[in-house]
């Protein structure tokens, strides 16, 4: 899992719980044949020392992306990556940025001023445009706001504050996150703006200036999609406050007006120039990617089932250990998610909907491999749902099986079936939900681009032990192991919950790929109406 | 398990009927996949694995990717202390050595000789009397005495390599022990017969290159730590390049030409040469971390057990050719390390339960002189007398599916006849004994050159899977032409890898045979014998 984006700032909201569409015939169960001793063995392979933490671009990642296509091939899936293998390049990108921007002739100081983080794959980047305040840069149809007004942006530098004007109005536990900057930078590239900045607004919803100095070192991001801005970054406070000032505005004027509905974007009647020459470094790295071919009609419809591969590789040391083997975070998903092909595979049903298998890439890293997926799906399959596994149970048989966005589409009630046919329940965790934890994992590239996806997680009503534990061990896990060398195979730990996950999560996409229709967004969800100027 | 247990003993007071016995080798046959095989060996063999090399990362990865796959099965762990690892103890050394005629010119280390040490001494200098002993061999079965009561103790002998067989056939014909033509047993005659210092010449026709063996004895050397303590009075050893060993007996007056034409006769007797020789040589020593794999499916008479068999290591990263410095050794032995885990998952899957116990054990350190079969031998997982069959696999036919095949060892013991029906049923002929393949494996000394050999020495009953001799509807000599060029072109070269053309229906086939021949030892009524004449026999 990657860690908490500290631009995202996130409370509570309530949302209505959704009638969901009853999906589907019904037909015979299918055997579901889950051992407990294969995921036991991929985990400790996968979380070895000699694996070395499996860090993006390292040998110790190359062996873990080949025992897995190994596994694949083993249960009969078809290659789904590039020119027959299983395996699909990412082209992962380090791109170390040395910008100089003027407004009206006059240089901005960097970095004291702005950052830039560059999104083009060219080593010098220029941009000449005017500057348009565009507020809050959101653009939500289920939430029937429109920062942009249909204003045209094309070629032109959009600048906007950070966060959201209202959090009452914006769902920003499980919603689409609009307040991140890559949204922000999405919509304003989905219009034709050049570039965008963000004002850094500390204490208002912005970030501190430590976390905005990152920016001038090297960022890892993926090969720039066709439409994208040139580069989007931080504009400091009080050279925000200067440019508007020059413009004749006021910087708190606007900030006012963009917390409201009617708000349109203004144009500042400022030109900036902008070269950006850029550093960039390849950083080998692939998917693994397999399929269970669908039958029919639907075949061309793709239900995905995805775990990371990758950790954190070899650190900084903690008593000595510096390797981060991340048994939990993310070898229990992987194991999970072979354990779930295994028993698809092994169940003698051949779906109408193809099933794409996934180990995804540099997660860690932003979620990079499963968006490269969404970007370029296997040939001739268009990816419709989505499944995501990231930190698994390890502590052992609970009664509940937790979820992350269950209530946002169809495929949570797929899965509170796949569970009741366990005899288990779901549990949507507020508390899961407070941590961001929708967007911090893979399901979050499929939403982004409106393909229906979440994740299964763990459960906290452990069989035979208190109430509270499950809880306790969750936090023991997030306080003590996480993104620390020592989230490695324990002797206390088991392989009963992953077991009871791996049977729902088997069931569930089973379901989803034989469903007459494919997964569909929920009536409120944010996900569900995409922006206007996205298609 | 009361239930189970009741069914069994029923099983086993019906007797095992040929008709059940059928049906379960079938079984077992068909559950042995050729996507498993694939996926093991493009795994094993990928560049990821770095050639999984002894003591290396590479190795240490397959062995573990091994365990995976035993523990994905559910088999149980046999390595000891209920691990699957049985730790190989290995020490490496690296020699620095010298020989010179007494008052003459120094050889040159690596054109003209290499050295080493035998035993676990760090350095050794000796200085004697050459001897020259033919080829070294004192073979009683076969009348032949190279050394004829000549005095060598405290002496440098020098011995040619090979057997007088080698270049008239009329001498040391199968079924004789084969390893009278190698290094190690040269060494250990003269060790015998007292000799302070021996060396091997080096004289084509041989097995390898005298490129191939220098570069080994360079570099570092790896036996078991038990290996570097069998010296006896050889305190230095080695081998002397044919034109070097020729001048060398040129200044005591003879030649070898006419020592090496007098070596081939029956009777020749040993010749001390006027020619006194300084040898000397340095050690530095190292542990080399390794493992057996080791993995038991429990039989119903779990005192007993079958073996199969296949070394996991390989080369590792060495020197590059065309630019690739890894030597993933795909077919050597990905393929066998393979196909032993397609076959353990068929057993599993099938859901058989033999009589006998079965070994699943993926051997280390095999390169290196077929080290962790030896290490298996010395702690075996069952008492020896108790195993009854070990089956190898080395080198898999990946190459293209033949009309014939052949198990080499197989015909020296009682698992001939299951070798030959596995074979029929899975619609394969014998390959004739005098085929070009079974000749080639015989000029190659294949026997002895893979894990069986371990365990032959040790009285246990082997066979060991070959290559068959016509591929498809090709003519005799076609599966021998395909061998020839792996051989000549990939074996133990970075092309041994996954760009060469591989067919797993064809491996898959072939290894069916021993899946149906390891259940077929497994539930046979007695333990494997050797034959009355074959030359090995379980020790008394």
């Amino acid at each position: 899992m990657k860690p908490a984006n500290r631009v995202c700032r996130h409370c509570a909201v309530a949302f209505a719980l959704l009638a969901l569409p009853a999906a589907g015939h019904s037909q015979a169960a299918p055997v579901i044949r889950v051992r407990p001793a294969a995921i036991d063995a991929d985990i400790r392979f996968l979380s070895d020392d000699s694996l070395e933490g499996r860090g993006t671009g390292s040998r110790g990642g190359r062996v873990a992306a080949e025992f897995i296509a190994a596994q694949f091939r083993r249960m009969g899936l078809e290659p789904a990556g590039d020119s027959g293998t299983y395996f699909q390049a990412v082209e992962l990108l380090g791109r170390t940025p040395s910008p100089s921007i003027s407004v009206n002739g006059t240089p901005l100081r960097y970095p004291e001023d702005y950052v830039v983080a560059p999104v083009s794959d060219d080593s010098l980047t220029r941009v000449s445009g005017e500057v348009v305040f565009a507020g809050y840069g959101i653009v939500s149809p289920a939430r029937k706001w429109d920062d942009y007004k249909g204003a045209d942006v094309r070629g032109k530098v959009v600048l906007v504050l950070p966060g959201d004007p209202d959090s009452t109005r914006f769902d920003r536990l499980t919603g689409r996150p609009w307040v991140a900057v890559r949204e922000k930078a999405d919509v304003a590239a989905r219009r034709g703006a050049a570039a965008l900045l963000v004002v850094q607004s500390e204490g208002r919803g912005g970030v501190p200036w430590p976390a905005v100095q990152a920016f001038t070192r090297e960022r890892i991001s993926l090969a720039a999609p066709a439409s994208a801005v040139a580069f989007w970054g931080w504009l400091s406070d009080s050279a925000a406050g200067a440019l508007a000032t020059q413009a004749g505005q006021d910087l708190a004027r606007l900030r006012d007006a963009a917390a409201r509905r009617d708000f349109r974007p203004v144009p500042l009647d400022l030109r900036l120039e902008a070269e950006v020459r850029t550093a960039v470094r390849r950083i080998p790295t692939a998917n693994v990617v397999a399929k269970l071919p669908g039958r029919g009609p639907r075949a061309g419809e793709a239900i995905a089932v995805g775990a990371h591969y990758d950790h954190l590789g070899i650190g900084p040391p903690v008593n000595g250990d510096s390797i981060y083997n991340g048994a939990e975070d993310n070898a229990s998903g992987v194991a999970c998610m072979l354990a779930g092909a295994d028993a698809v595979a092994g169940s003698g049903v051949r779906p109408a909907r193809t099933i794409v298998f996934a180990a995804f890439a540099a997660e860690e890293l932003g979620l990079q491999g499963s968006e490269w997926l969404v970007r370029h799906p296997p040939a001739g399959l268009r990816l419709v749902g989505a499944f995501a596994m990231d930190v698994l149970n390890l502590y052992g048989k609970t009664r509940d099986i937790g979820t992350v966005g269950v209530k946002q589409s169809s495929l949570g009630e797929l899965v509170r079936r796949a569970a009741a046919a366990q005899k288990m329940t779901i549990n949507e965790d507020p508390d899961d939900l407070r941590r961001g934890r929708f967007f911090r994992s893979d399901n979050y590239a499929f939403a982004r681009e409106n393909i229906p996806a979440m994740r299964i997680v763990n459960g906290v009503d452990f069989v035979g032990r208190p109430p509270d534990w499950g809880r306790e061990q969750r936090e023991k896990y997030w306080n003590e192991r996480y993104h620390r060398p020592n989230d490695e195979l324990a002797p206390w730990m088991n392989m009963d919950g992953i077991t009871q996950q791996a049977r729902v999560l088997a069931r569930a996409v089973l379901a989803a790929a034989e469903a007459p229709t494919a997964p569909a967004w929920a009536a409120t969800s944010d996900f569900r109406l995409p922006d206007p100027a996205a298609r | 398990m009361m239930r189970s247990a009741l069914l069994w003993l029923g099983v086993a007071l019906c007797g095992a009927a040929p008709v059940a016995s059928q049906r379960s080798e079938d079984a077992v046959a068909r559950a042995v996949r050729a996507g498993a095989l694939r996926a093991h060996v493009e795994f094993l063999a990928s560049d990821a694995l770095e050639g999984r090399g002894t003591g290396a990362r590479g190795g240490d990865l397959a062995a573990k990717y091994i365990a995976a796959q035993f523990a994905r099965l559910g088999l149980e762990p046999a390595g000891g202390d209920g691990t699957w690892f049985q730790r190989i103890p290995l020490r490496g050394r690296r020699f620095t050595s010298s020989l010179a005629a007494v008052g003459g010119p120094a050889l040159e280390a690596g054109s003209d000789f290499v050295g080493y040490l035998p035993g676990h001494d760090d350095s050794a200098s000796v200085t004697g009397d050459v001897v020259f002993v033919g080829y070294g061999i004192m073979a009683p079965e076969a009348g032949w005495d190279d050394y004829h009561d000549t005095d060598v103790r405290g002496k440098i002998v020098l011995a040619l390599a090979g057997t007088p067989g080698d270049r008239d056939s009329s001498f040391f014909r199968r079924p004789a022990r084969t390893d009278y033509g190698g290094r190690q047993y040269k060494v250990d005659e003269a060790a015998r017969h007292g000799a302070a210092a021996a060396f091997v010449i080096y004289r084509p026709p041989y097995l390898a290159t005298w490129s191939a063996i220098a570069d080994a004895w360079l570099g570092e050397q790896i036996r078991l730590e038990s290996g570097w303590t069998v010296g006896g009075p050889v305190q230095v050893a080695g081998w002397i390049n044919e034109p070097a060993a020729g001048r060398l007996i040129r200044q005591s007056g003879d030649s070898l030409d006419r020592l090496a034409a007098a070596a081939l006769r029956p009777g020749f007797a040993a010749v001390p040469l006027q020619l006194r020789l300084v040898a000397s040589a340095l050690a530095r020593t190292r542990t080399v971390p390794t493992v057996n794999v080791l993995a038991r499916l429990p039989g119903r008479r779990p005192a007993e057990a079958v073996l199969l068999g296949a070394h996991y290591d390989h080369l590792g990263i060495g020197r590059p050719v065309n630019g690739d410095s890894i030597y993933n050794g795909a077919l050597d032995n990905a393929s066998g390390t393979a196909g032993m885990l397609a076959v353990a998952e068929a057993f599993v899957t099938s859901g058989v339960r033999p009589r006998r116990s079965v070994l699943f054990a993926a051997f280390g350190a095999e390169e290196a002189g077929l080290l962790g079969s030896a290490a298996f031998i010395a702690r075996p997982m069952v008492p020896l007398a108790q195993l009854s069959a070990m089956l190898n696999l080395d080198g898999l036919n990946l190459l293209a599916d033949t009309r014939d095949i052949a198990s080499l060892g197989a015909d020296l013991s009682s698992l001939d006849g299951l070798f030959r029906r596995a074979a029929a049923a899975e619609g394969y002929a014998i390959t004739p004994p005098d085929s070009p393949i079974m000749q080639e494996a015989q000029a190659q000394d294949f026997f002895n050159r893979s894990d069986q050999a371990s365990f032959v020495h040790a009285g246990v009953p082997v066979a060991y899977l070959s290559f068959g001799d016509r591929i498809g509807a090709a003519p005799a000599g076609s599966g021998k032409a395909a061998l020839d060029d792996y051989m000549a072109h990939r074996y133990h070269q970075p092309s041994d890898d996954l760009h060469q053309p591989l067919d797993f229906e064809a491996g898959t086939h072939s290894v069916r045979v021993f899946a149906r021949m390891l259940l077929a030892a497994a539930d046979a009524p007695a333990r494997a014998q050797w034959k009355k004449d074959s030359p090995y026999q379980r020790p008394n």
